[in-house]
């Protein structure tokens, strides 16, 4: 017998099917009684809270071994990333920007790529991962930039969360970081995000310019 | 407190945007293709406008009137040393936008070559004169008039600043040069007016006790050789904050219109985050001097309708689609010295359920203001609160609701049915105390120690720890921050 299991805020596949003993989300995403959510969801890993997940029974794998012998087994799990494409405040790529970047308390120095790119590997329980961003000029008095990632806290894209969350790590909706319910603020911040991609200025969520913001932010 | 009572006037202000040096994301993680785009956004942390009545009309001379606001202005570099900045020049819609782009460059050149010290770019504004602005015999008589000889304590020119070369202007010139070691030949010219400009900067440009000047680096992309992009630009008549209606336009004499067009001739001065680096290319606005066709590239495709006159007269803090450069819009939507008020506080009504009320009728009080109404959506917005304060929210169901509970069908209903005393602090930073202040704001404020809070905290929001307090902590600070309930345990009774 399997079990359901209701997504809570912050919770992606990997990290769910971890949870269940599983090795990877895709005996649980692919179990024919989550076809409904595959369908509506499309990415596993963008859940939205509330969300209700078909947790298969685990198959045991039978092996037969001899004695006296050592026996070694290898588990495969894919590899979880934190994939991340960073643009300077006009859009453009910011490539070979050093970094620091830290999750579950490990630290790495890196350059982002050409093309703005960062690749971090988490675990499937990690839930932030910080990047602070260094410049060779920066000084003691000067506060470094800090980015910090909620892995998981990204909603699907057409709950209006999930469009802010988008709009927001793009660069559009920044005026009010604490303010997600201002309306006029979203309004603003899609007209520019139409503007900067040849749609129709209409200041509203529609079908048109969802598509373009899952397309721009990349998840 | 309505936005009626908003102190905005159209004068000079200072004051500080709302932003957070951390900048949160929420993003997906990946096992195969899916990556999630950031933008490292450009943010402006406080600003500073300059009074629209301290230019002359038509003109870039920096009056001395202007003193008064510099003092302000050295109040704001104090609390940002470490903030590079940018000033941009402002005309009103009057004349065209070509001239406007000139007089609103030359403008905020004359303001960042009075930060600078920088006595050759006034000498410069002084001699290449363009259409109205002229500086003349007129600026010199003005400083003249400022500046006060060492003995007796007097202004050097002792009559009219009219323009007009009499005996007045004559001995004035000569007592500065006798002063100042010049050649006394009651002419002011080129080193004359250097020592003039110096002296003049130097008195208008203080903190109020010593003169404050700026260095390159101070400004955005400073340090970057001769040119100084990024330092000044002027914007011309693209970022009006007020609009007249079109029949204001056509029917108000020149004088008329000059008066309700004042708030748009202005300097502003952003201050960006500590360390904000920005390349050339990603610096949207030409130089002072180039044309504004630099600029089309930063501005909104409808640009040109959002600056129209309509019907009614608009206000930028209230319609917000009134600015034709985006670059400049972003930075100007949070600022409070563009006239701009921003909700500070969010209280949302509860139904006894714990459940949020949509329509809920309201009424909340406190230290000078009482607002009321129905909220569609069960939060109240109070706007620009300056400091902690204590209000009384009074809150109700609807109506209708009301009195469908009501068990005889005629009784009297009191005017609200909740009545709660909150009191409003602005948590600020990731402090202990603003944590705590987080806790008190979520319900948890009554426990003994913080830990019993976070605690509290933790159980009452699910939230399922693995990592250290500081997992918790910023959970607390996810959840509080971005105003977001605890989920509601959902029954899980399935197979």
């Amino acid at each position: 017998m399997g079990k359901h299991h209701i997504v809570e805020s912050g919770e992606h596949a990997s990290g769910i099917a971890v949870k269940y003993g599983y090795q990877s989300f895709e005996p649980i995403w692919k179990a024919a009684e989550n076809a409904d959510l595959r369908e509506v969801r499309k990415n596993p890993q963008v859940l939205l809270a509330g969300d209700d997940i078909y947790i298969p029974e685990r198959k045991t794998k039978k092996f037969s071994v001899t004695t006296g012998q050592n026996h070694t087994f290898h588990v495969t799990r894919a590899r979880l990333e934190l994939r991340l494409r960073l643009l300077t405040s006009q859009g453009k790529p910011a490539g070979g920007l050093s970094v620091m970047s830290r999750v579950d308390k490990v630290e790495t120095a890196s350059d982002t790529t050409g093309a703005g790119d960062l690749t971090i590997v988490v675990s499937p329980q990690s839930t932030f991962a910080t990047v602070e961003i260094t410049t060779a000029e920066a000084e003691g008095e000067r506060l470094p930039l800090e980015l910090v990632f909620a892995i998981g806290g990204l909603d699907p894209i057409d709950e209006v969360f999930g469009a802010k969350s988008r709009l927001s790590n793009l660069g559009y909706l920044t005026s009010a970081p604490d303010d997600p319910f201002a309306d006029e603020e979203l309004e603003l911040a899609v007209e520019e995000f139409q503007a900067d991609h040849d749609l129709t200025i209409t200041g509203a969520l529609d079908d048109a310019t969802n598509a373009k913001l899952l397309e721009v932010h990349g998840s | 407190m309505t936005d009626d009572q908003n102190p905005f006037d159209g004068g000079s202000a200072s004051g500080n945007h709302p932003v957070k040096l951390r900048l949160a994301f929420d993003v997906a993680p990946t096992t195969k293709e899916g990556f999630n785009t950031v933008r490292v956004p450009l943010v402006a942390i406080a600003c500073w406008r300059l009074n629209h009545a301290v230019f002359d009309f038509d003109s870039s001379f920096v009056t001395p009137e202007t003193r008064e606001e510099l003092a302000l202005l050295a109040k704001v570099v104090k609390a940002n040393p470490d903030s590079p900045l940018a000033v941009f020049g402002h005309a009103d819609p009057t004349g065209e936008d070509e001239a406007n782009k000139v007089l609103s460059g030359r403008r905020a050149r004359a303001i960042y070559a009075v930060l600078r010290r920088n006595v050759s770019a006034w000498e410069s504004l002084f001699s290449a004169r363009v259409m109205g602005d002229s500086w003349g015999l007129k600026s010199t008589q003005r400083i003249l008039a400022f500046l006060t000889r060492e003995d007796d304590a007097l202004p050097y020119l002792d009559g009219p600043a009219d323009g007009a070369f009499g005996p007045a202007t004559d001995k004035a010139i000569r007592a500065y040069q006798t002063d100042n070691g010049l050649t006394v030949d009651g002419v002011a010219g080129p080193k004359t007016r250097a020592a003039l400009y110096a002296e003049y900067m130097d008195a208008i440009c203080s903190d109020g006790e010593e003169p404050f000047a700026l260095k390159e680096d101070a400004f955005i992309l400073g340090g970057a050789g001769a040119s100084t992009k990024g330092a000044a630009q002027g914007c011309g008549e693209l970022n009006p904050v007020h609009l007249l209606s079109a029949d204001e336009r056509e029917t108000l004499d020149a004088e008329a219109r000059n008066a309700l067009d004042a708030p748009n001739r202005r300097v502003m001065i952003f201050f960006f985050r500590p360390g904000t680096k920005v390349t050339r290319d990603d610096w949207p606005c030409p130089n002072w001097d180039e044309p504004g066709s630099g600029c089309e590239k930063a501005l909104w495709p409808n640009g040109n309708e959002r600056r129209e006159n309509r019907d009614a007269p608009r206000e930028y803090r209230n319609d917000r689609h009134t600015m034709a450069c985006r670059f400049y819009d972003r930075l100007a939507r949070t600022s409070p010295c563009e006239g701009v008020v921003l909700p500070v506080a969010r209280i949302r009504l509860f139904d006894l359920d714990e459940s949020p009320i949509p329509n809920a009728t309201y009424e909340v009080s406190g230290e000078g203001f009482s607002i009321e109404g129905t909220s569609r959506d069960s939060y109240v917005v109070l706007r620009n609160i300056p400091h902690a304060t204590t209000c009384t929210v009074k809150w109700s169901r609807p109506l209708e609701l009301r009195k469908a509970d009501l068990l005889d069908p005629d009784g009297e209903l009191d005017d609200y049915e909740f009545e709660t005393e909150i009191v409003i602090k602005l948590p600020k930073g990731d402090d202990e105390t603003a944590d705590r202040l987080r806790l008190a704001n979520l319900g948890h404020g009554h426990h003994e120690s913080d830990d019993e809070a976070l605690l509290a905290f933790r159980m009452a929001s699910n939230v399922e720890v693995t990592g250290s307090t500081e997992d918790v902590l910023n959970e607390l600070r996810r959840r509080h921050d971005r105003c977001e309930l605890p989920p509601k345990p959902e029954p899980k009774e399935r197979a």
